[in-house]
C-alpha cells in the first residue's frame, strides 16, 4: 500500500458532483475514490449514467458552469478542487490531458489540423514559434500514424475519417508530454478495425509519454486488454476495484458478476442465454438509502436496503463494496441471476394462441427444418443479385454525375421461418442499405426481393416484413403514447380503434410492458423499454420477418441482454425469421443462426455461425474476428492480432476487382505481383461461402 | 466555386424575370397612371391625353409595355415617368443615400448584437443576461416609425437646450454643404447619426438573440471542451474557437435581412425627410409612377439577391465544411 501511494500521480478522494436542476439536484457522483499509479492504465467501466464521465470532466475542470464539486482531486501534490479557471489552465494539457469520445465533433471544423495541433503545442509554451509548433505537430501526427502527415495537417477535419480524427485527438492529448491521459470511451464511436488501430495509437501516446492513463469505457473487452487495474462504477459510486483479473476472473460484486454475464461473447462456445441485470440504475435526483444496486440484485436482503455497503478489501487490493461479497466466491453469473423466463415469455406464449395462424403456419415450416431429410426449408424471403447505386452528383456548372456509389453489389441470401441471419460489416458495407431494400424503402438498382416466391409488392409486404429501427428514441414519435405507437400500424390497416388498442395491450404486454405503462409516453421510458416498444410496434401486424437494424447497438449490456433475450423468446414462440443487422459480433454470434460478412457493399464471407467466427476463412472475416476484444484478460491478451491498415476506401468508385485488397493482408503481404494483378483485375466470386480468389478450400 | 457562382446567377435570372413580371402587372393594375391629369378641372383635351397616355406606353398591351421596359433597363432607358424625370438620373443618388444609411446601420447593429449576444451568453442567466433580454424584446415590439419620431423629438429639445445643432433631424445633408472637407464629413455624420441608430435598433435585437444562442450551442460543444481541455486561456477558447463558428450562421441571417431593412429605411427616410429612395418610393406609388416604382422595387430585389449570393460565398469560406455544388 506504501508503495502504491507513492506512486500515485492522480489521487481522487471523496469526489462528489452534483447538477442542479428544476426539482433540486442530480447527485451524478456520490464519493468516488481511487489513485491513478504512475505509468499504469486503469479501466473505469459502468453503464451510461454511473458517473464515469462527470468524474473524468471534474479532473479536468471541464463541469459545465453550475456543477458543484466536493471531495479532493490531487495531481501529486497540487489540489484540483477549487482552483481558478486560469489556475486549471495551466494543469490542462500539460499534466493531465484528455481524448474526448466522439471524434466527429471534437475537433473545430473552421481550424485545419495542423493548427490544432500545433494549438495545443503553443498551450504551455506561448513563446515557442508558429513554425515550430507546426514542425512539433506534424511529428505528433506522423506519431499516431497519420499517412503523410506533413501534407494533411493543412487539411481540415472534415476531411479525415473517423479512426484518423480520434487520432488527432490523440496527438492533440500527446502534445505536452501529459503526466495523464484520461481517455473517455475513445473508440466507441467507431468500428471495431479502427478501434483496434486507435487503441495502439493510444499505447503509443502512452509509451511516449509515459503517461498513466484512465480509460473510461463500457465496453469490458476493451478494459480486460488494455488495462492493469479496474474500477467498476454504478450509480455513482465505485462499487469494485482491483486487477483486471481479479475483477473479471473472481468479481465480488454482484453487479460486476451481471455485467460480465450480460455480456455475449465472440468466445461463447455453448448456446448459453445471456443473464441480464433485471430493471434500471436508480434515478440520482433523490437520495439512495443503502445499496444503490439493492432494487436490482437476487441476493439483496434487508439489510441491503437499509445500510449503504462500504467499499472494502476482500483480498488485498481487491475492493467491493457488497455485504455478501463473501457469497459470491466461485460463483457464476446463471448462479447469481436466474435467466428472466418472467412475464414477457408466459404473455407471448399467450399470445402465441391469439397469432395461432401465422404462429402454426411457422411452426409447420419449423418442423420441416429440423426434419432430418429435407436440408434447407423453403426460405420465405429470397434476395437475389440486389444492387444499389446512388448518383452522385458533380459540382460542375451543369452538375453531370460525378460517378455512383456502390451501397450494395449483388448480394443474395435467403431466410426461412425461426431462422436469424445476421449480417455484419462496418460502417458503409452496406447493411442498412439493404434493409431499406428489404422494407422497399429504397428502389434496388438491380436484382430483387422474392417473398414466398413473389416479388415483394409495397402493399402486401407490410404484414409479413417489419422493421426495428437502431435508435428508439428516434423512431418513436415524442407526442403518441406507447398503446398508441403500437396501434397505429393496426389502424392504418383498418382495425378498429376499440380492436386496435386491445391487440396493442396485448403486445406491449407480451414485451413485458403491461398495465398503466402502456399509456406513457416515450421520453419516461428507459432505452430498453423503448426499445420493447419499438419491437411490439414491428409485431403488430404479425409478420412472419423482422428487420433488425441495429436494435441493441444503443442500449447498455445488462439492458441489450434484456432485449437479446425478447428476441429470442418471440422467435421462439412466433417462429419468426430475423435478418439481424448489426457491426457487434459478439451480439451476432450470440443471437444469429447463418452469418455474411459484408465489405464495401459486397459479401466476402457466409456460412453458419459457429464456422465463420470459429474458421473465418476471408483475410477481412479473419481481421474482423481477430479485432473485436474479448472480456476475458488472459484470453485477450494472448490473442494474436491482425490490425488493418488505413481505412475503408470510398464507395464511389471502389476499387477494382476485389474490393477489399487495398487494406488485405495477404495482398499486401505474401502475395506475388502476379497474383496481386489477379485480385485487381477479377472480382472474386463467392464460392463456397468464401469470396476470395487465394483462399484454401 | 466559380461554377458555382455562375450557376447561382443562373439560376437567378428566371427568378428575377419572373418576380420582374408579377410586379410589373401588380403595379400596373395598381392605378391610372394619368388619373390625376383626367380629374384635373377645367378638363384638359383628350389629345392631351391620348398623347400623355401614348408617351406613358399605355396605349399598348400589357405584354409589350413589359419587353419594352425590360429591354429597355438593358440599354440604360428605366422608362418614362408621369412627373417627367429621368428615373435613372434620379435613382442613383438617391440609392447611394439609401445604401451609406443602411450600410452604416448594418454595421452599428452587427456591432451591438456581436457584443450583447456574446456577453449574454458568457454570462448566462445572469443580472446582465436578463437586462439585455428585456432591452432586445423591448426593441424587437418597438414600431420603427415610432422610435424615430421619439428620438427625433428628443434630438430637437437636446438642440435647444444646447443652443447648437448637435444631430440634424431633418434630411440627409445641409444645403449648401459647409465650406471644407472636415465640416462636410461632420455635417454628414451628424445627419446620419439618428437614422442610423433608429434602424440599427431594429435589426440589432434579432441578431443579438442569435448571436447569444449560437454562441451558448458552440459552447457546449466538443470542440470547444478540447480546446479548453488543451490548456488555452478561457477568453481565447471563447474568442478563437467559439465566436469563430458562432459567426459563421450570421451571414445568412444577415443577408436575408437585407431586404428588411431597406423596407426600414423607407419609414426612417421619411421620419428624417431623407432624399433617398423611401421617398422616391412613396412619392412615385403616389404618383402612380409606374416605372419609377418598378425601378425601386427592382434595384432593392438586385441586391438582395446578389448579398443572399455574397452570404453564401462567405459561408464556404468561413466553413469549410460547407461544399457549394
Amino acid at each position: 500500500m506504501t508503495t502504491a501511494t507513492t506512486a500515485e500521480v492522480l489521487g481522487i478522494r471523496d469526489l462528489t458532483v452534483a447538477f442542479p436542476d428544476e426539482q433540486g439536484q442530480v447527485s451524478a457522483v456520490r464519493g468516488v475514490s481511487w489513485s491513478l499509479r504512475a505509468g499504469e492504465v486503469l479501466g473505469v467501466v459502468g453503464e451510461s449514467g454511473c458517473g464515469k464521465s462527470a468524474t473524468a470532466l471534474a479532473v479536468m475542470g471541464l463541469l459545465p458552469p453550475g456543477a458543484r464539486v466536493g471531495g479532493s482531486v490531487r495531481f501529486r501534490d497540487r489540489e484540483l478542487v477549487g482552483l481558478r479557471d486560469d489556475e486549471m489552465a495551466s494543469v490542462r494539457g500539460r499534466s493531465v490531458a484528455m481524448v474526448f469520445q466522439d471524434p466527429l465533433s471534437a475537433l473545430n471544423p473552421v481550424y485545419s489540423v495542423g493548427f490544432q495541433v500545433a494549438e495545443a503545442v503553443r498551450a504551455h509554451h506561448p513563446r515557442l514559434g508558429r513554425e515550430q509548433a507546426v514542425e512539433r505537430a506534424i511529428a505528433l501526427l506522423e506519431l499516431v500514424g497519420i499517412p503523410n502527415a506533413r501534407d494533411r495537417a493543412a487539411d481540415y477535419p472534415h476531411e479525415f475519417s473517423g479512426g484518423m480524427r480520434q487520432r488527432v485527438v490523440i496527438a492533440i492529448a500527446m502534445a505536452d508530454d501529459p503526466d495523464v491521459i484520461i481517455a473517455d470511451e475513445p473508440t466507441t464511436a467507431l468500428d471495431v478495425t479502427i478501434q483496434a488501430q486507435v487503441l495502439d495509437a493510444l499505447r503509443t501516446a502512452r509509451e511516449q509519454t509515459g503517461a498513466a492513463t484512465m480509460l473510461i469505457t463500457h465496453d469490458l473487452g476493451v478494459v480486460a486488454g488494455q488495462a492493469d487495474r479496474v474500477v467498476v462504477m454504478y450509480a455513482g459510486k465505485v462499487v469494485e476495484s482491483g486487477t483486471v483479473e481479479e475483477v473479471f476472473y473472481s468479481p465480488r460484486m454482484p453487479y460486476t458478476l451481471g455485467l460480465l454475464g450480460s455480456l455475449p461473447r465472440l468466445d461463447g462456445r455453448e448456446d448459453a442465454r445471456l443473464t441480464p441485470i433485471a430493471g434500471t440504475p436508480p434515478p440520482l435526483d433523490r437520495p439512495i438509502t443503502g445499496c444503490a444496486f439493492a432494487p436490482r440484485c437476487p441476493l439483496a436482503r434487508d439489510v441491503c436496503r437499509t445500510e449503504e455497503p462500504a467499499l472494502v478489501p476482500v483480498d488485498g487490493e481487491h475492493l467491493a463494496a457488497c455485504h455478501f461479497s463473501a457469497e459470491l466466491v466461485g460463483r457464476r453469473p446463471q448462479d447469481v441471476f436466474p435467466p428472466r423466463a418472467a412475464p414477457a415469455v408466459d404473455a407471448v406464449a399467450a399470445n402465441a394462441v391469439a397469432v395461432s395462424a401465422v404462429a402454426a403456419n411457422a411452426v409447420a415450416v419449423g418442423a420441416v427444418a429440423d426434419g432430418p431429410v429435407s436440408g434447407r426449408p423453403t426460405p420465405i424471403i429470397t434476395a437475389s443479385s440486389l444492387v444499389k447505386h446512388y448518383r452522385v452528383r458533380g459540382t460542375g456548372l451543369f452538375r453531370r454525375d460525378r460517378g455512383e456509389l456502390h451501397a450494395v453489389c449483388d448480394v443474395s441470401f435467403d431466410l426461412s421461418a425461426g431462422e436469424t441471419l445476421g449480417l455484419v460489416g462496418e460502417s458503409g458495407s452496406g447493411k442498412s442499405t439493404i434493409a431499406k431494400l428489404l422494407m422497399s424503402l429504397e428502389e434496388p438498382t438491380g436484382g430483387g426481393v422474392l417473398l414466398d416466391g413473389r416479388p415483394l409488392s409495397p402493399r402486401g409486404h407490410a404484414r409479413d416484413l417489419q422493421i426495428v429501427f437502431q435508435d428508439p428514441m428516434n423512431s418513436l414519435d415524442p407526442r403518441m403514447t406507447a398503446a398508441d405507437l403500437v396501434a397505429e400500424p393496426l389502424r392504418i390497416n383498418g382495425a378498429g380503434r376499440r380492436e386496435a388498442r386491445a391487440r396493442a395491450l396485448e403486445l406491449l404486454g407480451s414485451v413485458g410492458l403491461s398495465g398503466a405503462r402502456s399509456e406513457r409516453y416515450p421520453h419516461e421510458f428507459s432505452g430498453g423499454q423503448r426499445q420493447r416498444i419499438g419491437i411490439a410496434r414491428a409485431l403488430a401486424l404479425r409478420p412472419r420477418v423482422l428487420v433488425l437494424d441495429e436494435p441493441v447497438s444503443a442500449l447498455d449490456v445488462s439492458v441489450q441482454a434484456d432485449v437479446i433475450n425478447l428476441l429470442e423468446d418471440l422467435q421462439d414462440s412466433l417462429g419468426l425469421a430475423y435478418l439481424f443487422i448489426a457491426h457487434d459480433l459478439s451480439v451476432v454470434r450470440h443471437i444469429a443462426d447463418r452469418v455474411a460478412v459484408l465489405y464495401l457493399g459486397r459479401v466476402v464471407e457466409t456460412g453458419d455461425r459457429d464456422t465463420v467466427f470459429d474458421h473465418p476463412r476471408h483475410p477481412y472475416t479473419r481481421a474482423l474476428v481477430s479485432a473485436v476484444p474479448l472480456p476475458d484478460p488472459r484470453k485477450e491478451r494472448a490473442r494474436e492480432r491482425i490490425i488493418l491498415t488505413g481505412d475503408v476506401p470510398s464507395p464511389v468508385n471502389p476499387p477494382s476487382g476485389c474490393r477489399f485488397r487495398t487494406r488485405c493482408p495477404l495482398h499486401l503481404g505474401r502475395l506475388t505481383d502476379e497474383q496481386r494483378s489477379r485480385c485487381a483485375g477479377e472480382t472474386p466470386a463467392l464460392l463456397d461461402g468464401v469470396a476470395c480468389h487465394w483462399v484454401e478450400r | 466555386m466559380l461554377a458555382y457562382v455562375l450557376r447561382r446567377l443562373l439560376h437567378t435570372i428566371p427568378i428575377v424575370l419572373v418576380g420582374s413580371f408579377v410586379t410589373f402587372v401588380m403595379v400596373s393594375a395598381s392605378g391610372d397612371p394619368l388619373g390625376d391629369l383626367k380629374a384635373k378641372q377645367p378638363p384638359v383635351s383628350q389629345a392631351i391625353l391620348d398623347a400623355e397616355a401614348h408617351r406613358m406606353r399605355l396605349d399598348q398591351p400589357l405584354l409589350e409595355r413589359y419587353w419594352r421596359w425590360l429591354t429597355g433597363i438593358l440599354s440604360g432607358d428605366w422608362g418614362p415617368s408621369v412627373k417627367r424625370i429621368d428615373i435613372g438620373a434620379e435613382i442613383w443618388p438617391r440609392l447611394l443615400v439609401s445604401a451609406r444609411l443602411v450600410t452604416l446601420a448594418v454595421l452599428l447593429a452587427l456591432v451591438l448584437a456581436l457584443v450583447i449576444g456574446v456577453v449574454s451568453a458568457v454570462k448566462r442567466y445572469s443580472a446582465v443576461d436578463y437586462a439585455f433580454t428585456a432591452v432586445g424584446f423591448l426593441l424587437l415590439s418597438m414600431p420603427a416609425f415610432w422610435l424615430a419620431v421619439l428620438l427625433k423629438q428628443q434630438a430637437i429639445e437636446l438642440n435647444q437646450a444646447t443652443g447648437t445643432t448637435l444631430v440634424y433631424t431633418v434630411g440627409e445633408a445641409s444645403i449648401p454643404p459647409p465650406p471644407g472637407l472636415w465640416p462636410t464629413v461632420l455635417d454628414v455624420l451628424g445627419h446620419v447619426v439618428l437614422p442610423t441608430i433608429v434602424l440599427a435598433m431594429t435589426s440589432f435585437a434579432p441578431w443579438s438573440r442569435f448571436v447569444r444562442s449560437s454562441m451558448i450551442e458552440v459552447q457546449q460543444s466538443d470542440y470547444v471542451r478540447l480546446a479548453r481541455a488543451k490548456g488555452i486561456k478561457r477568453r481565447t477558447v471563447l474568442v478563437r474557437h467559439a465566436l469563430r463558428t458562432a459567426l459563421v450562421p450570421l451571414t445568412t441571417v444577415v443577408a436575408l435581412d437585407l431586404a428588411v431593412l431597406f423596407s426600414g429605411a423607407v419609414i426612417t427616410e421619411t421620419v428624417f425627410q431623407w432624399r433617398g429612395m423611401g421617398s422616391f418610393l412613396l412619392s412615385s406609388v403616389r404618383d402612380k409612377d409606374i416605372y419609377a416604382v418598378m425601378a425601386w422595387l427592382l434595384l432593392v430585389s438586385l441586391i438582395v439577391v446578389v448579398f443572399n449570393l455574397i452570404a453564401d460565398l462567405l459561408y464556404a469560406v468561413l466553413d469549410r465544411r460547407i461544399r457549394l455544388g
